[in-house]
């Protein structure tokens, strides 16, 4: 069975990290917090010393981490690079979501060593990350793809091949961007309803059978009380974080920049989105988003 | 007072403000990659140095006029850049637009090798460089951007200390998004009042003295009514610009709705061909950008 490192515990991580526990690997863990790792023990991982101690003898090294210049530290430039030292046929996983660049940097570094790199960010959320049942968005080439295939397929469902390096992260930058524009949208008409007297619930369920229904609508309804399984109707607590569709619309907009493509209903979302988190609703779920378009009490 | 001036850079913008120094009795030492840029200068009377750091040898202040943070670093810090040749304390002033953050890097570079940085980007372009009366902002220290007023006063007469090394370009980025903003404004009016009717070129005479009266309504409402498309400006630049004013926006936690509006409209136009093209070209957004070309 193979040997899998695993550097980054936190929401996301330490769920997935877990399943492959239950699978039966060897799992080496590393985080900065101490008390991730501990969690990840008492479910029968292994506690490294370092990111370089998780990785050394790993077959396979999935790091989860916040932006960009980590994955790059953690890989290429930092105190001690993991490809100066895994192992030469190891294979890297790098589920962070980051700009495109820095995954295709990261790549280009790991293949003039003779190393393996594969940009995988999931979509899927912290219920996604526990059921196991993420969707990987694969950046890769066809023979370091079917390699890593199985071993996501533990911690995921739906295990795309988006294209060569960074074609996984510019996936997830059209989908996470079009997911805002979708909850704006999805917001601003079932606002305007509500405002006119319908009831929410009614007026979701015609939307959803009609031609406006979308995700955000069917099985992420933003209106506290109509689905009780969704954010809305526990507070807008758990769910995605308004700060990650901010950062994540951050990256959607820097590639619309580099490319030149156009994206105004995208910029807009983004305007909508930091709007929300800059009145201090950051840590709450993205479909809070509602309140900026109810009268003010 | 005569100066004696290095300038880094002789494109468009440094040719314009090496000619203003000379018409002013400055002495002036050019460098730049390119002969003829460099001999555009020389036929007027400036001097010559094979290379940045040749160029900046004794003198009261160095100008950079330059495209990118990437080539001022190079041609400052590079392999016989003006930081070779510069006497320790002098003045670099940095009339290119850059990033604020890139501003602040490169300034402490400077601080580290003995020098001082200012950055002054500019409004009014080549014309106003010419006549001598360009807008600038300024971003240091107080002693260096004294001595730099000296020197900028020869081809400028409204020159502000904004604050801080990098406030100078923030303040030019803050420009840029008010006059982005105004001209996708004052094009949306044209086609407004020329859909009802209205003659568009009498607006800026009827609304003299009103609170919509300002230089951009003067100066451009007039333009796009006559789809008079001279080259005074590029549509990609603007976009660069409001790249960098959404970067410092998203950077603060800024919210910027129009900013990140106007930005997405000029990228529509550089994807469908406009992106050389002069601001007054937004009329054609308006008209959905006909195949056939500009109107």
């Amino acid at each position: 069975m193979l040997n899998i490192g695993f550097i980054g515990l936190g929401n996301m991580g330490l769920p997935m990290a877990l399943n492959l526990v239950k699978a039966g690997y060897t799992v080496r863990v590393f985080d900065l917090v101490a008390d991730s790792i501990t969690q990840a023990v008492d479910a029968g991982a292994v506690a490294a010393e370092s990111a370089l101690d998780a990785a050394a003898e790993a077959d396979v090294v999935i790091s989860m981490l916040p932006a960009g210049h980590h994955v790059r530290a953690l890989y290429v430039n930092g105190d001690a690079p993991l490809f100066d030292r895994m192992k030469p046929t190891a294979i890297a996983i790098d589920s962070s979501t980051i700009d495109a660049k820095t995954a295709r940097d990261v790549s280009e570094a790991a293949a003039s060593r003779g190393l393996a790199f594969v940009d995988a960010p999931v979509s899927g959320g912290t219920a996604g990350a526990a059921a196991g049942t993420l969707s990987f968005l694969c950046g890769a080439s066809a023979e370091h793809f079917n390699a890593v295939e199985p071993i996501l397929s533990v911690m995921g469902k739906n295990i795309f091949h988006a294209g060569g390096p960074g074609a996984g992260q510019i996936a997830k930058a059209c989908n996470n961007m079009l997911l805002a524009v979708l909850m704006s949208g999805t917001c601003e008409a079932l606002n305007m309803g509500i405002k006119a007297g319908l009831d929410p619930a009614v007026l979701s369920d015609i939307m959803r059978q009609s031609s406006g229904g979308n995700w955000a609508l069917n099985v992420y309804n933003p209106v506290p009380g109509v689905m009780e399984s969704a954010p809305a109707s526990k507070g807008y607590a758990g769910g995605f974080m308004t700060d990650l569709m901010v950062k994540d619309l951050g990256l959607a907009m820097d590639l619309s920049q580099q490319l030149n493509a156009p994206v105004p209903m995208g910029s807009q979302a983004r305007a909508l989105f930091s709007m929300h988190k800059a009145k201090g609703n950051g840590t709450l779920d993205f479909s809070s988003v509602l309140s900026l378009y109810q009268d003010a009490d | 007072m005569t100066h004696r001036i290095a300038l880094i850079g002789a494109g468009v913008m440094g040719n314009a403000i090496g000619n203003r120094f000379l018409e002013t009795g400055q002495q002036l030492v050019v460098f730049d990659i390119d002969p003829e840029k460099v001999a555009a200068l020389t036929d007027k009377g400036a001097t010559s140095a094979p290379t940045a750091a040749g160029a900046s040898h004794d003198c009261d202040a160095v100008i950079l006029s330059l495209n990118a943070a990437a080539i001022c670093e190079r041609a400052v810090f590079g392999d016989a850049g003006v930081a070779a040749g510069a006497a320790p304390g002098t003045v670099i002033i940095d009339m290119s637009s850059i990033a604020p953050d890139a501003t602040a890097a490169l300034s402490a570079l400077a601080n580290d090798a003995g020098l001082h940085w200012v950055d002054s980007p500019l409004s009014g372009g080549a014309p106003k460089a010419k006549t001598g009366e360009l807008t600038l902002m300024l971003g240091g220290d107080e002693e260096p951007v004294a001595r730099a007023r000296a020197v900028l006063s020869h081809i400028a007469t409204n020159i502000t200390h904004m604050g801080a090394s990098g406030a100078g370009q923030t303040t030019k980025l803050i420009n840029q998004v008010l006059c982005a903003l105004g001209f996708a404004a004052i094009a949306e009016a044209t086609k407004l009042a020329e859909d009802a009717g209205i003659d568009p070129v009498n607006i800026p005479k009827a609304l003299a003295g009103g609170r919509a009266d300002s230089a951009l309504l003067q100066e451009y409402m007039p333009r796009f009514a006559a789809r008079d498309y001279r080259p005074t400006g590029r549509i990609d630049n603007m976009v660069k610009d409001l790249s960098g004013a959404l970067d410092l926006a998203n950077a603060q936690g800024t919210t910027a709705p129009l900013t990140a509006l106007v930005a997405e409209m000029h990228k529509h136009m550089v994807v469908a061909g406009y992106a050389d093209q002069d601001q007054a070209t937004l009329m054609e957004y308006y008209r959905g950008f006909p195949r056939d070309g500009v109107s």
